[in-house]
């Protein structure tokens, strides 16, 4: 059976110590004109890749900080974000920080991901080489919509790389406030709910995350048509090799009684490596849409709630089979930095190269 | 093991056959029936409100035409539904009367209200959007009965020729193609990442398209001869995910007489506004947001938790029966005939044990010597007590006769105590059904005696929500499962259940997720905190108990315009049964506004679930727990 070819195929990704390395390298070049887009937040990793860019590179930095603004933000936690913007100005001292509100004061509604789809849309790219998105410190609900934003924008630059710090414990240390319902992600609604696909056989893939039980099953409810069957995402291996038993535990009323999971049905993805996840996504679909060609076709819809790498692995196919990606955006955050979680070495620092040279493209001059 | 108390929402089951396994007439007979013999639920706006968990969906759900033909279909299995059904003017003569169909109106209504476009043009995309994919979801339903669209007719003489053009109401099929196509139109440009200028959405049409205003009663005509005459009824579910200004403009629109189909708006107490939230605890009209409408003649109002008159009776009757329905589901209690789930849970607490009830006895013996009783009154206040009821158990006995022995002392002169006389007190000692509970509570609190027990404390525990009804019996219907397996007799004490619930209570509150979760989280523990400290003085002086905290009803008006953040607070306490309000109850010559804990953190805290006792308080005061 041929499957058609996958955009990401072949992916461009370094990790493990190679991206310091590898962004050494390539932005060695005095012809090389970055632009870096980042988060101005509490995140301690807000400021890593910056640190990173300025130090091994002497490239010209363009900068644009996305400082996220989100309801009931604890007072300590926007003045970790003060210290990480002071502290990012004076590496950057151009830079340039644009304020999103996540959440329309009105009546509390997802307003962020459209605001910075805008921002994108606005965003002057004459004379930049590369663009640098920093995912460290943004959310998901702002990453995604950018993401594509660039991906789709033709006069946007040829180079595209991802940066985000695999901190996988630091993830699970940001404890999310969920706000009231689930919505599909701006810009990734994909053809869920419409005419034309209501036969299509619907298949949820969402990512099991600790204390997450009520945002998922805010997602699965706010899911039309419902899908038929679920199949969940378990992080292994992970850093912590019994993630995956603890998460069953954890989750077995849904996978029992709530969502009748066919225990065959569980999605093993490598926590560490985003590209795992996104192959596993498309081989599904590939799978399906064979299956149910005669009968409507298949739509996948995704849920990437849980480890930041993760979701970028989720972002890929979503971007690629224009999958619907629904989640539940965090109202604010509860951070309780542990000297253990603070800690990263540039190691830890991981690099997707989405678009550009690599992949045959050319700059423009 | 499977357990579909779990499950909860009926909305996971995509079957429409699962799904009428498990519903219950009980809420469609009570909120609805009244309303069916007049028709009006089908020729006017209907709104209907709820916590969720409260109904609003299954309600919706049970009315599409496809689940009301399965009912049909399976007319012995659903008797009782389908005379509720029938009540409501959806059936007659064992045929549908509606064309149903429910419409989440989930995020995508929502974000139309952030294009950049004119306010008029946002609210006609609303609409748009809403009536193609009604057509389509009424489409969706003509599938399931699998009729031909070559048998569906639609009435030519309804609106205008122009309007019936631009729906396509020609005939059905065009109809729905139309809408098929508008559909597709209005979410491209509401899921492009950046929206088209305001010029590109000529192309829509939305101006024109207005299908509501030309279907008249849709008749189906089957191969059998028989011919079906649908009345057109639209359930737009979830209302509450709208922006405030387009749900304002959604229900002006939907009251209008042009409008020739049914429409239903179910929306969540959360989704108005705090102050119109409480004015709809409070029973009271706001018309000021719909300027030129009689709220009352052109809207039907019907609120899942306002009609306190016979609630707990009702909900007790429909919870009964939900949980039945649900333990037929589950082959272990299917097989062993266990299809009553009330029988199952013991309502005989087991006394103290000899050790414990001595040590009881020793503690009254104790305080009628420090409180200076002499030992003729303490015989006398326990003879009161023997005669008032033979039913209680020793150790409820034991736990009256101190509180008795507290009462009388302070209801008498403190220095005739010391003499040799026995003073009679100023009030005499009597004993009622508060008193009783008091005790019992003692004995929770000082000896871990069962207190929550029975169907009816189950019930009273859920505050009147089916969804946490279900999810406080599923840990139960665990256990007795367990005890099944292991080959014990399947009903469950009360010791047993007392843990188990208020186990399944601090795991409830843990879970709590939702905006403001942690302050709302504050406010109970606050007033929990307060409550069982006043509950359990050694005078039982609030009889029962409290669960609530009351705020004079003047002051607690003011709460919207002077303390924002409380009245938030308030509103997501409240539409997640943290509490409820109580307004305007009277007590002691003056109204007070009780803000009343709901059954889960009364399980957790051990409060009583009987209702009215309260602590006095003020607004401050609540505003203090939440900085």
């Amino acid at each position: 059976m041929s499957y058609p070819p996958k955009r990401w195929e072949k992916c461009i990704m370094h990790r493990d110590g190679e991206t310091p390395r590898f962004l050494a390298e390539w932005f060695s070049t005095p012809d090389r004109h970055v632009f870096l887009i980042g988060g101005a937040g509490f995140d301690p990793r807000s400021t890593a890749v910056a640190k990173l860019l300025t130090s091994c590179s002497k490239v010209s930095i363009e900068t644009l900080l996305i400082r996220e603004q989100r309801p009931l933000s604890p007072a300590g936690l926007l003045e970790g974000a003060e210290k990480n913007i002071a502290a990012l100005k004076e590496m950057l001292p151009n830079l340039v920080l644009r304020e999103v509100n996540i959440f329309s004061p009105s009546d509390l509604a997802l307003i962020g991901g459209r605001q910075v789809a805008e921002i994108a849309r606005s965003l002057q790219w004459s004379g930049i080489t590369d663009v640098v998105i920093d995912c460290s410190a943004l959310s998901r609900g702002i990453v995604f919509p950018l993401v594509r934003s660039v991906l789709s924008n033709s006069a946007a630059p040829a180079n595209l790389h991802l940066l985000v710090i695999d901190q996988a414990s630091l993830d699970d240390g940001i404890i999310a406030e969920p706000s009231e319902r689930a919505s599909a992600m701006h810009g990734f609604k994909g053809r869920l709910g419409l005419e034309s696909s209501q036969q299509s056989a619907v298949l949820w893939l969402p990512q099991l995350v600790t204390g997450q039980q009520t945002s998922l099953a805010k997602i699965l409810s706010s899911l039309e048509p419902k899908p038929h069957d679920i199949c969940p995402i378990l992080p292994f291996p992970s850093h912590d090799l019994r993630k995956p038993e603890k998460l069953i535990t954890e989750f077995r009323i849904e996978l029992e009684s709530t969502w009748d999971v066919d225990p065959r049905n569980v999605i093993f993805a490598s926590e560490g490596n985003p590209l795992d996840l996104y192959r596993s996504i498309l081989r599904i679909d590939d799978e399906r849409g064979e299956v149910f060609k005669e009968t409507g076709g298949s739509i996948l819809v995704l849920s990437p709630i849980g480890s930041k790498l993760l979701s970028l692995g989720a972002l890929m196919a979503a971007i690629e089979r224009d999958f619907p990606v629904v989640y539940v955006e965090a109202l604010n955050y509860k951070f309780t930095p542990g000297v253990e979680i603070q800690k990263f070495s540039d190691d830890r620092l991981v690099h997707l190269w989405l678009k550009g040279e690599a992949y045959g493209q050319t700059v423009a001059s | 093991m499977f357990n579909p108390f779990e499950r909860r929402a009926t909305e996971y089951l995509r079957d429409d056959e699962a799904f009428l396994a498990v519903v219950t007439p009980e809420p469609i007979r009570v909120h609805l029936a009244r309303y069916g013999s007049e028709r009006s639920l089908y020729d006017r706006l209907v709104v209907i409100r709820g916590t969720p968990g409260s109904g609003k969906t299954t309600i919706a759900r049970v009315f599409e035409t496809s689940v009301v033909n399965t009912v049909l279909r399976h007319e012995e299995a659903h008797k009782p539904l389908m005379a509720a059904l029938d009540e409501c003017g959806a059936l007659q003569n064992a045929r549908p009367m509606l064309l149903a169909a429910r419409i989440p109106l989930e995020s995508d209504y929502r974000e139309i209200w952030e294009l950049p476009y004119p306010d008029d043009t946002k609210n006609a995309l609303l609409t748009t959007l809403l009536q193609s994919r009604t057509v389509l979801a009424w489409k969706r339903q003509i599938d399931k009965l699998g009729v031909s669209y070559d048998n569906i007719f639609l009435s030519p003489d309804v609106g205008t020729p122009g309007a019936r053009a631009a729906a396509g109401a020609e005939s059905f099929e065009s109809l729905a193609q139309t809408a098929a196509r508008i559909e597709e139109g209005v979410l491209r440009v509401i899921g492009a990442l950046v929206p088209p200028p305001s010029s590109d959405l000529s192309s829509l049409n939305a101006d024109y398209y207005r299908p509501f205003e030309t279907l008249g009663d849709v008749q189906i005509s089957f191969e059998a001869q028989e011919t079906w005459f649908l009345h057109p009824l639209l359930i737009c579910d979830d209302a509450n995910t709208l922006h405030p200004h387009q749900l304002a403009y959604l229900q002006r629109w939907l009251i209008r007489r042009e409008l020739k189909v049914g429409r239903w708006l179910l929306t969540r107490l959360d989704a108005l506004r705090p102050e119109e939230a409480f004015a709809l605890v409070h029973q009271e009209e706001r018309p000021s947001e719909l300027p030129g409408v009689t709220v009352s003649r052109e809207i039907i109002q019907i609120n899942l938790q306002s009609e306190r008159k016979d609630q707990k009776t009702q909900f007790r009757k429909m919870a009964r029966d939900m949980a039945n329905r649900y333990m037929r589901q589950m082959p272990m209690f299917a097989t062993r005939k266990l299809d009553d789930f009330a029988a199952l849970l013991s309502d005989r607490p087991a006394r103290l044990t000899a050790t414990k009830l001595e040590t009881l006895r020793a503690k009254t013996q104790a305080e009628a010597k420090r409180l200076h009783i002499s030992l003729d009154r303490y015989e006398t206040i326990l003879r009161l007590i023997t005669d008032h009821s033979r039913d209680l158990g020793d150790d409820e006995q034991l736990a009256l006769l101190l509180i008795l022995l507290n009462r009388y002392a302070t209801r008498v002169d403190q220095k005739e105590l010391f003499g040799a006389e026995d003073p009679e007190p100023a009030r005499p000692l009597k004993i009622d059904s508060g008193l009783e509970e008091a005790a019992r509570l003692y004995l929770l609190h000082t000896y871990q005696r069962s207190f929550f027990f029975g169907f009816n404390d189950l019930c009273d525990a859920s505050s009147e929500n089916a969804e946490q009804f279900l999810r406080l019996s599923a840990i139960l219907v665990d256990a007795i499962a367990t005890r099944l397996i292991r080959n014990q007799g399947a009903t469950l004490s009360c010791e047993q259940q007392t843990s188990l619930l208020r186990e399944r209570a601090t795991d409830f509150m843990k879970s709590w997720n939702f905006p403001y979760y942690e302050k709302v989280r504050m406010v109970v523990e606050a007033i929990a905190e307060r409550c069982l400290h006043e509950s359990l003085r050694s005078t039982a002086w609030l009889g029962s108990g409290a669960n609530a905290f009351g705020v004079p009803q003047e002051e607690f008006e003011r709460v919207t315009t002077d303390q924002v953040e409380l009245s938030n607070i308030l509103k997501y306490g409240m539409a997640y049964n943290a509490f409820a309000l109580v307004p305007n109850y009277d007590c002691q010559g003056k109204k007070w506004c009780l803000v009343e804990l709901g059954g889960i953190p009364c399980l957790r805290y051990g409060l009583t679930l009987k209702r009215g006792g309260f602590i006095k308080s003020k607004l401050s005061d609540l505003v203090e727990v939440t900085a």
